[in-house]
């Protein structure tokens, strides 16, 4: 499978009169991006707001972050198909032809869904260094939904308006030129085996979070937790063929900008033919049954030892009981002789004294950490919040009374979104 | 100026080798021996107000007495940080700089750092519970270890920020401290991957706790007809501790023979263990290595027999490494005596 | 008198081995046990599986469970949340097998970290009203698979 990224670079975005993108600016017509989203009748409003780099600016509770992209694939590929496949485009395989995204921005989806709900992304000061989401120019909707709605169905709501506003801000970029491309091809067994017969083979086993609300995952709309352990192209990760239900406990939860942009994917493609061949990408749940966590563990590794692969990356998603399934996957693996590499991250309390996972096994003995969630932070006091804070004080890694007089705040890092991201894709990490 | 207390051992202190190493706790003013470099690197930030000297015996084999001792000296001083050693790989060394910081931190909550080389059993047992930094095994490492130390005793004397533990010098293991590495974690766990698989050195950013579990053996068949022997960490020894059994950090176990012992009795027998009040197990080592119930039991034919040698070390602050070495010795003797079953009895 | 009951007992033993042999053929499991501290689960789960509710703090619920798994129960779910707040959600719930010939290692292993977990986890106990409920419903959730079909 062969997929063309064509970044376009934004560089701002403007609530206008006509939806378009020009000059590396989008132009967003407001009225019709709500219009559409209130086709929903669970929501009642929308306000749109852009927060930019910089800005004393914190958007919270944050729901899910979405890269806009479209697919253009001008018949060559064959694909009638679009990007959220089984979610907001028809079911259709993607990960193939073209694709177009609007770079250096995003959509930020933020709307309480439950009382003990964080994630904040704060668009300056010492918040700004632990989420990617400082970097970027984000649209944000802020949702009302309809008295009386069930936490599920506002949930579900929420997800798909995200998820419909960056289709249609990424379908402006249809025809727009990129700015830059990128090539990723992923070969078939039978080709990847004979093109590079002396390196490595290497797969990657993603953990997606399947529990329950506001823990979900799904790939191509289906839940993950109804999901045997199956396989993937990592070129389909790309066009969103997975997404994100996930939003409490911000810092180790995969947005789906960070599904769209998969780290560990894209450093495995940068390897490719060159120290490694990169063979396989297989994706797991991570259920609260112990049965399940068993049997899918148990696939995982079949596949691995089916697959004949060299070497392995296992992602995870989440804390608590993900750090069993986390290590049943590598024990079964390594067990094969096949070596693993894991990336977690730490729940090691405030002073950082304390056991860092609920699960470990010798067998881990390559590990990447995305550091301690637990640590303390002061988020100073911003002069616009858009959302809403009342909640930060009771927001995963939040205190009792953690709003001080000169209006800033103390929270552990867990409340930030993408903090200590599992997949790897921050560069912080404890020791 | 932060004022800084130290804790040396008798050698350090200049008052002697081994032949010394009874000293009693004192307390001196100002900097003495290592001090003085400390005194140095500290510049005009702190001082070393006083100097508490103790003989690495005395604490082993007194450990109660002499923490006490030492801890109202400190609460006499008051400093800003408690700083012990370093300890190089002298074992009773730093067991002790390892004992006495952890009875200061948690009962007068007053910073302590000590310093000590990875494989010293004092780093093995205290790791988890304070900073410490890691040296060379001997005084040769001196000159790199104090700079470190005292810029990491600084640090904590004033109360901030500590950086992990590979900015700061201090082993791992105690406290994880998040930072910025100059790579993102997925192209981290690419190279660790790719080093993983080819077998060359790559070090893992979480080192996995090892329980050492040990899976569970098929229960006894017929316990009226086992043979059982007896073997403590406890410290049991005959009257005299015939041996030496250190009080702490082992280095090596006993065996004594116990044909037609019934009883172990205040003339007969005794701990050398150095970590826990002695006086029960004195008056009655039965407590600790209960030979009286297991001969009644033989006598009532519960048991088959009680074997008649026990194995014998003190757990305190004795490296894992040594203790599995004495067991794998002691447990070939064991199977060679066609003993059915151990009961293990620790304190 | 005591022969009587033991009889009894005996009796009621077989009855129930019947009818969880005849579930167990038709793709259900023996009854299995809910030990919670969320009456919302107490209530959601009322018909579906043996409610232990018991108000008391998370730790109680973990360490009744433990006690559960020494008798040789078996844990079916994690007693571990997942990704709520480190405060922990006040709410713990734990679904264990009816019964058990021999101790299951991996479930004593499994409640130990967790109460491990637990220990250096600091709960909020005083939550606002909708707060709680939230947590309940999310303790709820996380358990709403059809907990009918799994077997021990």
């Amino acid at each position: 499978m062969k997929l063309t990224i064509g970044n376009i670079r934004i560089t701002d975005i403007v609530l206008g009169e006509q939806s378009k993108v020009e000059n590396s600016t989008l132009f967003v017509n407001s009225k019709e991006l709500e219009a559409l989203l209130l086709e929903d009748g669970n929501i009642v409003s929308v306000c749109f707001d852009v927060a930019k780099p910089g800005e004393s600016t914190r958007i919270t509770p944050v729901k899910d972050v979405i890269e806009p992209r479209t697919k253009v694939c001008d018949g060559d590929c064959n694909c009638d198909c679009g990007i959220f496949p089984g979610v907001v485009s028809k079911v259709g395989t993607v990960g193939k032809g073209k694709t177009h995204v609007l770079k250096g921005m995003a959509v930020v989806t933020t709307g309480k869904i439950v009382g003990f709900q964080e994630g904040i992304i704060d668009m300056s000061g010492i918040g700004a260094e632990y989420t990617p989401f400082s970097q970027t120019i984000n649209l944000v909707l802020d949702f009302v939904p309809r008295d009386g709605l069930a936490a599920h169905d506002y949930e579900r709501s929420l997800r798909l308006a995200g998820l419909k506003a960056a289709n249609y801000l990424g379908d402006l970029a249809k025809n727009i030129k990129p700015d830059e491309e990128i090539v990723y091809e992923f070969l078939s067994m039978a080709e990847g085996a004979k093109k590079y017969p002396n390196l490595p083979r290497v797969g990657y086993v993603q953990m997606l979070q399947s529990q329950g609300l506001l823990h979900d995952t799904y790939v191509y709309g289906v839940d993950m937790k109804q999901s045997l352990t199956t396989m993937i192209s990592p070129t389909e990760v790309f066009d969103g063929a997975i997404i994100s239900g996930n939003c409490v406990s911000a810092c180790d939860k995969n947005t789906t900008y960070h599904h769209q942009n998969n780290p560990v994917v894209t450093d495995l493609f940068a390897r490719h033919g060159k120290d490694l061949n990169f063979m396989a990408m297989i994706i797991t749940n991570e259920n609260v049954y112990l049965a399940d966590k068993e049997r899918s563990s148990d696939w995982t590794a079949k596949l691995v030892e089916m697959l004949g692969l060299d070497g392995v990356i296992i992602s995870q998603e989440g804390f608590g009981n993900p750090d069993t399934d986390l290590i049943m996957n590598c024990k079964k693996i390594e067990a094969l002789g096949v070596p693993t590499v894991i990336i977690t991250d730490e729940y090691a309390g405030r002073d950082g004294t304390s056991q860092s996972l609920a699960d470990v096994d010798v067998s881990a003995n390559a590990v990447v950490t995305g550091g301690n969630a637990n640590e303390v932070i002061t988020l100073p006091k911003m002069n616009k919040i858009i959302g809403t804070q009342e909640y930060v004080d009771v927001i995963a890694g939040g205190f009792e009374n953690n709003v001080q007089p000169d209006g800033s705040i103390v929270v552990e890092i867990q409340a930030i979104i993408g903090a200590t991201n599992e997949m790897g894709f921050n560069k912080m990490s404890a020791r | 100026m932060l004022k800084i207390l130290h804790y040396i051992n008798q050698f350090y202190g200049g008052i002697g080798g081994e032949e010394h190493a009874g000293h009693l706790p004192e307390m001196r003013e100002g900097a003495v021996g290592p001090g003085t470099a400390f005194v140095a690197a500290f510049g005009a930030d702190a001082a070393i107000t006083h100097t508490i000297i103790c003989g690495d015996s005395y604490f082993g084999e007194n450990t109660e007495a002499a923490k006490e001792a030492i801890l109202d000296m400190v609460r006499e001083v008051k400093p800003d940080l408690f700083l012990a050693g370093p300890a190089f790989n002298a074992g009773r060394y730093g067991f002790a700089c390892g004992t006495i910081c952890d009875a200061v931190k948690a009962e007068l909550d007053i910073p302590v750092l000590t310093g000590m080389y990875e494989e010293n059993p004092g780093a093995e047992a205290f790791v988890d519970k304070m900073h410490i930094v890691a040296t060379r095994d001997s005084a040769v490492g001196m000159r790199d270890a104090v700079p470190k130390m005292a810029k990491l005793a600084l640090k904590l004397a004033r109360g901030e920020k500590i950086g992990a533990s590979i900015e700061e010098g201090y082993m791992p293991g105690y406290m994880r401290v998040n930072f910025f590495e100059e790579k993102r974690g997925s192209e981290r766990a690419v190279d660790m991957l790719l080093a993983k698989m080819k077998g060359e050195p790559f070090v893992t950013e979480f080192p996995m706790p090892d329980f050492d579990r040990v899976d569970a053996l098929p229960p006894v068949v017929d316990i009226t007809k086992a043979k059982i022997a007896l073997v403590t960490s406890g410290g049991i020894v005959p009257k005299g501790n015939p041996d030496r059994i250190e009080a702490s950090s082992a280095s090596k176990y006993g065996e004594y023979d116990i044909t037609g012992v019934t009883d172990l009795t205040e003339a007969t027998y005794e701990t050398a263990h150095g970590g826990y009040d002695p006086t029960y197990a004195n008056v009655d080592s039965d407590r600790v290595l209960p030979v009286d119930v297991l001969r009644e039991m033989e006598a009532a034919g519960k048991i088959g027999a009680l074997h008649n040698k026990f194995y014998t070390t003190t757990g305190n602050g004795t490296a894992v490494k040594s203790s599995a070495a004495f067991a794998i010795e002691f447990a070939a003797k064991l199977k060679n005596d066609g003993v059915d079953a151990v009961i293990l009895t620790s304190t | 008198m005591r022969r009587e009951s033991l009889r009894l007992s005996d009796r009621a033993k077989a009855g129930s081995f019947v009818l969880s042999f005849f579930i167990t053929e038709m793709g259900v499991a023996a009854i299995n046990k809910l030990l919670t501290n969320n009456f919302m689960a107490a209530q959601r789960f009322a018909n579906s599986l043996d409610v232990d509710f018991r108000d008391l703090p998370p730790m109680d619920i973990l360490k009744a469970a433990r006690d559960l798994v020494h008798l040789g129960h078996k844990l079916l779910t994690h007693p571990v949340t997942s990704g709520t707040a480190p405060q922990g959600s006040p709410y713990v719930s734990i679904i264990i097998s009816a019964e058990g010939a021999t101790t299951d290692f991996d479930s004593v292993s499994i409640i130990e970290s967790a109460i491990a977990v637990y220990t250096k986890t600091k709960i909020i106990h005083q939550l606002p009203e909708n707060i709680a409920k939230d947590f309940m419903l999310i303790d709820c959730e996380m358990l709403a698979k059809d907990t009918q079909i799994y077997k021990t």
